[in-house]
């Protein structure tokens, strides 16, 4: 059985879908993508105006499928196509966008994460009307190598960070129903009918963080 | 008018006998009483041999039973006690006084009695009584407990060993009722629901009464447990002392005939690496409970009841931890009994509270804040003549709910903040009479609170066959107005939580169960058997969310359906005397039970098909005695993995979701709900006793048995997790694989008894 998991973030200009094959059950596994042939996948973003927009298969990279579609906040989405013959449909409402209040800055100073040697708590407050909940990653900005995430329900907290050197991205997502209840749990829960998989989406926002 | 003309005219069908030689009959009233202390007991099956006339005893131990011709030849059975008997030459205005000896070896001493040559009360339908003698025979795991007790009795399973739950006739254990001397109260459980909070040696006896009861019970659907508790024997000081690995309990008594007051208290303490998570474990808790019984002219006339009990379970201050505790304080006093007229009037007061900080729930931690009140009073009115009996009933009190939970991690559980206050009522009339060789009760019930309100009409019917065979029928319907949640299968968690919802309001549905169930009890010589056959379907049924349910569409953690079930309980029993002290209960049930969440039937999570139990107990001369207890059932439904996906994180830089690189998550896909079966589980536990007399004439009992001596899997299969080591690309994971929840070693109590 195919699964699809598509998380559609406001901002970006290309909207990413993947498509593979879950492992049976009886199967050995590992972190490789099981990728469905591109020939039986047929999937579409049907736009807040009506518009659909395919998504094409990246040359190169098996199971990853393309659509050129600027997302916007608070837009309503939707998801049709076909997979092995299977046809599915998912809808989705882009949460509006990030606010964050607290760190305010865009470059926060690492002095104010507090706590122990390795790990610090940096408190955050933020708002997106549509989200329920919210992911925070840090990563090298030169590498891209995550180093901690999380994710929250309250809008309003502590987040635990890496203590590190130099200068890290902490980029925040306010996920949309369908993204939290796939990403944020140990069992995700499907939001697509026909076949499982997530439609959900995201809005982003970003701080600097410069550790002492 | 209507109604007052209406309630009239029943007083003169009852109280007057309705025209049917009143003259000719007579009541005879009495009261039951334990030899040894005194006490009244509740529930004596009371047969008036020539008039054919069976009644039960009242909670005070009184009855009133009807003769059209003297002399006649009073019988008084008991579960548990030696049968008396009492001419009665005359009408008398006397209270006779029956005075019931113990049995010494009482096992399989369960199954309720049926009368010779007379319709067995109504009240017997559905019905066991477990005296705390044949509890005390069950091998105990680290000591006696009042709820693992009612493994004795088919119609309770439990979902394992660590759940001193009881699951009736295919209901959570949640959706039945657990009282003290009549009086409700709430999670009575110790460690986990591991153990009852009740001190075993404050408690007497032990009455299941499965659903649907009479018109007299309310706030369960699936029946109730109520546990009397002990009566002091009046004259002198007694008392008495149980010592096991890890708990101490104590009780005495005393009085006068007038006023007797017993009192037990209970504590444990664990700091032990515990046999089922790794880990040192420290807990601690303590029980408390006591009685007064007033008597006026030689009868019991009222009874307080008093029970607390606290958990400590790690230390909340330090982060992590639960705390809580059970307050109940009732009582119940017989303002009139002139054996035409009675009533009587009572009240209680029961407060749980419950603490928790960052205790596990699921895949998440929470913080929970749980709070349960309930003040009440009501009054219970008979009117009794020859051919029927009319019973009324009242009550009002307020209900206090509040439930907050905190997530602390993870997104499974939205914050809860809930306090409600409901102003609640309930009010029945039942009447029950003789029709023919058969014995009928027809009531109906009605259960108020805030806005909602349910109806429960109940009828109740037993017929005897042949000497010694007796048809018992039942059907009603029986309603809650308020949901406990939690998650029937908690184990192997120590820690546990609730949630409760207001029915009938925000979306919540009112329970309401209908229920049929046939008894056919047979007696012959020392054998006893019981045939039951039982059916309910409900609707408004409340669950948690299953893990395994995968439709993001449906984001709240409660899910509302149907349930149905039914089965066949064949229960066969030998009890043997003082010359051939040994014991035997066998039971098998056929059963299944079924739940509807939206979409179709599915088995429920704790449904066992097959159920196969064998107690046995024997006594070896004079001090020595050993017992048995052997259990099988077949596997509980489980929900199978369907498939392996990996999750994908969010790209920090903006490209969707990440799949080909990054970290991954693996994460099951489940398949329908419930449609793979565990294997099955059995148990077999081991105890011996050996019995001396100690010093100052006091009698002591040493006890060793053995949890599980068999060693055989207990639980039910789950999905290992899934997971694999994300930082070693190519490191793979075999197929998905199903462990047993826990496993449970051997575990050995080791117990002394002395009783002054």
């Amino acid at each position: 059985m195919p699964v699809i998991q598509t998380l559609l973030v406001a901002g970006d200009s290309q909207q990413i879908s993947w498509v593979e094959w879950r492992v049976p059950s009886d199967s050995a596994f590992g972190r490789e993508v099981r990728p469905v042939d591109p020939a039986v996948v047929q999937i579409s973003l049907i736009l807040p105006n009506g518009a659909s927009i395919p998504f094409l298969p990246t040359p190169g990279v098996p199971g990853r499928f393309v659509a050129a579609a600027l997302v916007v906040p608070g837009g309503r989405y939707a998801l049709r196509g076909a997979v092995a013959g299977l046809t599915f449909t998912a809808e989705t409402s882009v949460p509006d966008s990030l606010a964050v209040l607290v760190p305010a800055g865009d470059t926060v100073d690492g002095a104010t994460c507090v706590g122990g040697s390795f790990f610090c708590d940096l408190p955050y407050r933020w708002s997106a009307f549509g989200a329920v909940a919210y992911m925070y990653f840090q990563s090298q900005h030169d590498t891209l190598q995550m180093q901690t995430f999380g994710s929250m329900r309250d809008p309003s907290g502590v987040m635990t960070l890496l203590r590190d050197t130099g200068t890290v991205r902490l980029t925040f997502l306010a996920l949309e129903e369908n993204a939290a209840a796939f990403m944020t749990v140990r069992t995700p829960k499907g939001s697509v009918s026909g076949i499982f998989g997530m439609f959900g989406a995201a809005t982003r926002a970003e701080r600097w963080i410069v550790w002492p | 008018m209507t109604g007052v003309a209406g309630t009239f005219l029943l007083y003169l069908v009852v109280a007057q006998g309705g025209g049917v030689e009143v003259g000719a009959l007579r009541f005879v009233r009495g009261i039951v009483v334990d030899a040894q202390t005194g006490g009244p007991i509740q529930g004596a099956l009371v047969t008036a041999r020539n008039a054919a006339r069976a009644v039960t005893t009242d909670r005070l131990g009184g009855f009133t039973v009807w003769i059209a011709r003297f002399p006649d030849t009073i019988t008084v059975l008991c579960i548990g006690r030696k049968r008396a008997t009492v001419p009665v030459t005359a009408p008398s205005s006397d209270v006779l006084r029956v005075p019931l000896e113990a049995t010494p070896l009482v096992l399989s001493d369960v199954i309720v009695i049926a009368p010779a040559n007379a319709a067995r009360p109504v009240e017997d339908v559905g019905r066991w009584q477990v005296p705390m003698a044949s509890a005390r025979a069950l091998p105990p795991a680290v000591e006696t407990d009042v709820l693992r007790a009612l493994a004795l009795v088919p119609s309770v399973t439990f979902s394992t060993p660590l759940s001193a739950r009881p699951v009736i006739r295919g209901l959570d254990a949640s959706q039945s009722s657990v009282r003290i001397d009549g009086f409700e109260v709430l999670n009575l459980y110790h460690l986990g629901r591991i153990f009852s909070a009740f001190p075993a040696d404050a408690a007497s006896q032990i009455t299941l009464g499965t659903a649907p009861p009479g018109a007299t019970t309310g706030g369960t659907l699936s029946g109730s447990v109520d546990i009397n508790g002990q009566t002091a024997q009046s004259g002198h000081l007694n008392g008495g002392l149980d010592l096991s690995l890890a708990s101490l309990a104590a009780w005495a008594g005393g009085g006068s005939p007038s006023t007797r007051g017993f009192a037990a208290f209970r504590a444990i303490h664990f700091s032990v690496v515990n046999a089922i998570k790794p880990g040192i474990v420290p807990y601690d808790f303590q029980d408390f409970y006591a009685n007064t019984l007033f008597s006026l002219h030689g009868r019991p006339a009222g009874r307080i009841t008093a029970f607390a009990s606290r958990d400590h379970l790690f230390d909340r201050d330090l982060g992590t931890g639960m705390d809580w505790s059970n307050l109940l304080l009732g009582g119940r006093w017989q303002v009139l009994d002139d054996g035409r007229h009675g009533l009587n009037l009572w009240a209680s007061a029961n407060r749980f509270a419950e603490d928790a900080a960052d205790v596990p729930a699921r895949d998440t931690r929470l913080d929970v804040r749980n709070r349960f009140e309930r003040v009440a009073a009501g009054a219970d009115a008979t009117l009794q003549g020859p051919a029927a009996r009319a019973t009324f009933g009242l009550s009002a009190g307020t209900r206090s709910i509040a439930n907050r939970i905190a997530p602390l991690s993870g997104v499974e559980f939205a914050a809860t903040d809930v306090d409600l206050r409901r102003f609640e009522w309930s009010g029945y009339a039942e009447l029950t009479g003789a029709l023919g060789r058969a014995s009928f009760q027809g009531g109906v019930r009605l259960d108020a609170a805030g806005p909602t309100s349910v109806w429960q009409p109940r009828t109740r019917v037993t017929v005897p066959l042949l000497p010694g065979a007796v048809l018992g029928a039942a059907v009603g319907r029986t309603a809650m107005l308020y949901d406990l949640v939690s998650d029937p299968h908690s184990e192997p968690d120590l820690a546990f939580y609730d949630f409760w919802l207001n029915a009938g309001e925000g979306g919540v549905p009112v329970p309401v169960v209908d229920h049929g169930t046939v008894d056919l009890d047979v007696t012959h010589g020392s054998l006893a058997g019981r045939v039951s056959l039982f059916a309910s379907r409900g609707r408004g049924i409340v669950e948690l969310r299953p893990v395994s349910d995968q439709r993001a569409e449906v984001t709240a953690p409660f899910r509302f359906g149907r349930s149905r079930g039914g089965g066949l309980e064949v229960q066969v029993a030998f009890r043997g005397d003082s010359a051939r002290a040994n014991a035997v209960s066998v039971s098998y049930v056929l059963s299944r039970s079924q739940r509807d969440w939206g979409g179709q039937w599915v088995p429920w999570s704790l449904d066992r098909r097959h159920l196969f139990r064998l107690d046995a107990g024997r006594a070896f001369g004079k001090h020595w005695s050993a017992s048995i207890a052997f259990e099988a059932m077949s596997g509980a439904p489980f929900t199978p993995v369907d498939g392996v996906l990996l999750v994908g994180f969010p790209d920090p830089t903006g490209q969707g979701v990440r799949r080909d690189s990054g970290p991954v998550r693996p994460a099951y896909v489940y398949g329908e709900e419930n449609s793979a079966k565990s294997s099955g589980t059995a148990r077999l536990d081991l105890a011996a006793r050996y019995a001396f007399t100690g010093p100052g004439k006091s009698r002591m009992t040493l006890g060793f048995s053995v949890l599980n001596a068999g060693y055989g899997p207990v639980a039910p299969l789950r999905p290992n997790d899934a997971d694999f080591d994300p930082s070693a690309t190519g490191v793979l994971q075999g197929r998905v694989r199903y462990e047993r929840m826990f496993n449970l070693p051997p575990v050995p109590t080791l117990t002394l008894r002395i009783e002054f």
